[in-house]
């Protein structure tokens, strides 16, 4: 039995550690790759790269002009994870294999070996924790937030009597991600400090908002009337920016159990109200709010396309960023980013409206393995150097020796054969 | 031995399918601190009656409330001339065209003041509403710049329009453009 699990386990290694599942894990890449290239161009990058990418995805089902093929592929991510494996068992095998031949011949290689491993990693760490927001700040201005086009979050304010309100209630976009799934998904929020909860559903990632008046609402597409309107879905555009997401809630009185139908939309710019127990509530569903750390002014802006084309040459920022009393200044360009307080600055859009000063747009970044791509890059190229260049240099010595090896036997048999001397 | 590939397999998929209850109830506590988004966000200030609702505005309502069943209470901006709407709202609810508006009272409205316009009876429908018999209206219309009309309207079964006239007046004259 013993025997029978040590190669059962082996077994398990070999196919592990072999290049069989390099060779078929790439070349599944190669077409995932291609395929999500082709899709893209129909359904835009925020759809095909979550359907091919994302790590809730463990099959794709590729769709070309918008019709699906008939044909299931394993998720990019699980492809890359299942490589990486393969990366590091290989990597161990290869550790075994050199210590007999002796390591320190082959250090440049593992190196170089497990930097890519390491760039795997780093890969699928950025897949499940980078979050991606936009800053557009007028030249002369200033701005002390980002906000995520592509997410959604809600927000729950409450009124005083004065008709303001302080900070508001966040449901945020990562609890929104099953409600966005399908339109038949709901979920039920639970607010601690207000007196009702919310159930949120009937999600369409693009919708407008019908009066009854002009057309009948389609219950079983889960549409129905609030307040003379109701949230019909139209076509998805294939830039995810310009969708706008709707969805239906039911505020559930906690005393009196009273059941309030609202309708929130990303198109629709200010909260709709609800009033429990004498007090204003408003709520409203926004493409998702990231207060920074930091105020950001922008001094200076400027932005060349390639003459008589759209296509961006340079864009450049010159901001002040203002953290408490602390004020410093920092160029930002095309490739050259600002980093600070764990958010990355890039340069993204630039635009000069007629008659009004220039804005810049920063995309902002959380990557927590945002340098590695570098780090490991670094390491691989040290790696490389050190083998070809030990390589290189056991070649010389060997060719030196084998030269002053063999002079000798040339000279004495030129003199025997009464040579050139 | 087959068995033991089973078990490899299972235990690789396990991880991969006991995955969290996404329908599950989630318990929100969490804030987010207020930023200039928040400034930008809204055009207006305003005190809104507690018994009102703000609804989603339209291309002509960019203030937009409902209140009780029918109730409607909305600010819009015109064109035309102060004398033109108010004769066409007065049309509305079948009655004389006016030749002035000086026997209106002013109230306040938006940081100044507007003639303040009544109306009730069988409503003869128009810009797209339909007609209604025992309606009300009660409106306050006022000029901003030279071409701009601006108005606060509130319309809905009389009895209803009648019992809001306080909470109307007092959103008239709380609202503030930013």
């Amino acid at each position: 039995m013993a025997k029978s699990s040590k190669s059962f386990l082996a077994k398990v290694w070999r196919v592990l550690s072999g290049y069989e599942i390099a060779v078929v894990t790439m070349f599944l890449l190669l077409i995932l790759t291609w395929l999500c290239t082709l899709d893209m161009a129909d359904r835009g990058i925020y759809t095909t790269v979550h359907a091919y990418y994302d790590i809730e995805n463990f099959f794709v089902q590729p769709h070309y002009k918008f019709n699906p093929l008939p044909l299931y592929l394993p998720g990019g991510f699980w492809v890359c994870a299942l490589l990486t494996v393969n990366l590091i068992c290989g990597g161990i095998v290869r550790v075994i294999q050199y210590r007999r031949k002796g390591l320190h011949k082959y250090i440049g290689v593992l190196l170089a070996h497990f930097s890519m491993a390491a760039l795997m990693i780093s890969g699928a760490i950025t897949s499940i924790e980078a979050k991606h927001a936009h800053m557009t700040v007028v030249k002369g201005e200033t701005s002390d937030y980002a906000q995520r086009y592509t997410e959604h979050s809600i927000e729950v304010v409450t009124y005083d009597d004065a008709g303001k309100h302080a900070e508001p209630l966040v449901i945020p976009s990562e609890r929104m991600q099953w409600i966005k799934k399908n339109w038949e998904n709901t979920r039920l929020f639970e607010f601690p400090d207000l007196p009702f909860d919310l159930e949120v559903g009937g999600f369409r990632r693009n919708a407008v908002i019908v009066p009854t008046k002009s057309e009948a609402p389609v219950s079983a597409e889960g549409q129905f009337e609030v307040d003379g309107v109701f949230l019909k879905a139209v076509f998805d555009e294939s830039q995810e920016e310009a969708n706008s997401g709707g969805c239906y809630v039911k505020v559930i009185e906690k005393e009196s159990k009273k059941e309030t139908y609202l309708i929130l939309s990303t198109a629709v710019f200010h909260p709709v109200t609800v009033t429990v127990n004498d007090t204003i509530y408003g709520l409203r569903m926004l493409r998702e709010i990231w207060p920074m750390p930091y105020v950001v002014q922008l001094d200076e802006t400027e932005g060349e396309y390639y003459p008589g084309s759209s296509k961006p040459k340079s864009f450049m920022s010159e901001i002040t960023r203002f953290k408490g009393e602390e004020s410093r200044s920092f160029h930002i360009e095309m490739n050259e980013p600002m980093r600070s307080d764990g958010y990355t600055l890039y340069q993204a859009k630039w635009a000069n409206p007629e008659g009004a000063e220039p804005q810049s747009t920063f995309e902002i970044v959380t990557d927590p393995a945002s340098r590695w791509p570098e780090y490991c890059l670094w390491v691989a190229m040290v790696g490389l150097c050190i083998h070809f260049g030990t390589s290189l240099a056991v070649f010389v010595m060997r060719s030196t020796k084998s030269k002053s090896t063999k002079q000798p036997t040339t000279k004495q048999s030129m003199t025997q054969q009464g040579g050139a001397e | 031995m087959k068995h033991h590939y089973l078990i490899l397999i299972f235990s690789l998929c396990l991880p991969l399918v006991s995955c969290q209850d996404e329908s599950q109830t989630v318990e929100i506590t969490g804030k987010r601190r207020l930023t200039d988004y928040d400034q930008q966000s809204d055009s207006f200030d305003f005190i809104s009656p507690k018994d009102w609702r703000r609804v989603p505005a339209t291309r002509f309502r960019e203030l937009n409330f409902k209140f009780g069943k029918d109730g409607e209470a909305y600010f819009s901006r015109a064109n035309g001339s102060l004398l033109e709407n108010t004769n066409r709202w007065l049309k509305q609810y079948g009655q004389e065209p006016v030749a002035t508006l000086e026997s209106f009272p002013l109230v306040d409205f938006a940081g100044g003041q507007g003639y303040l316009i009544e109306a009730d009876g069988d409503f003869r429908g128009g810009m797209g509403a339909a007609s209604r018999s025992d309606w009300g209206l009660i409106g306050v219309i006022a000029s901003v710049g030279e071409s701009t009309i601006v108005t606060v309207k509130m319309v809905g079964p009389k009895e209803e329009v009648k019992a809001q006239k306080d909470n109307f007046l007092s959103f008239s004259e709380s609202i503030k453009g930013r």
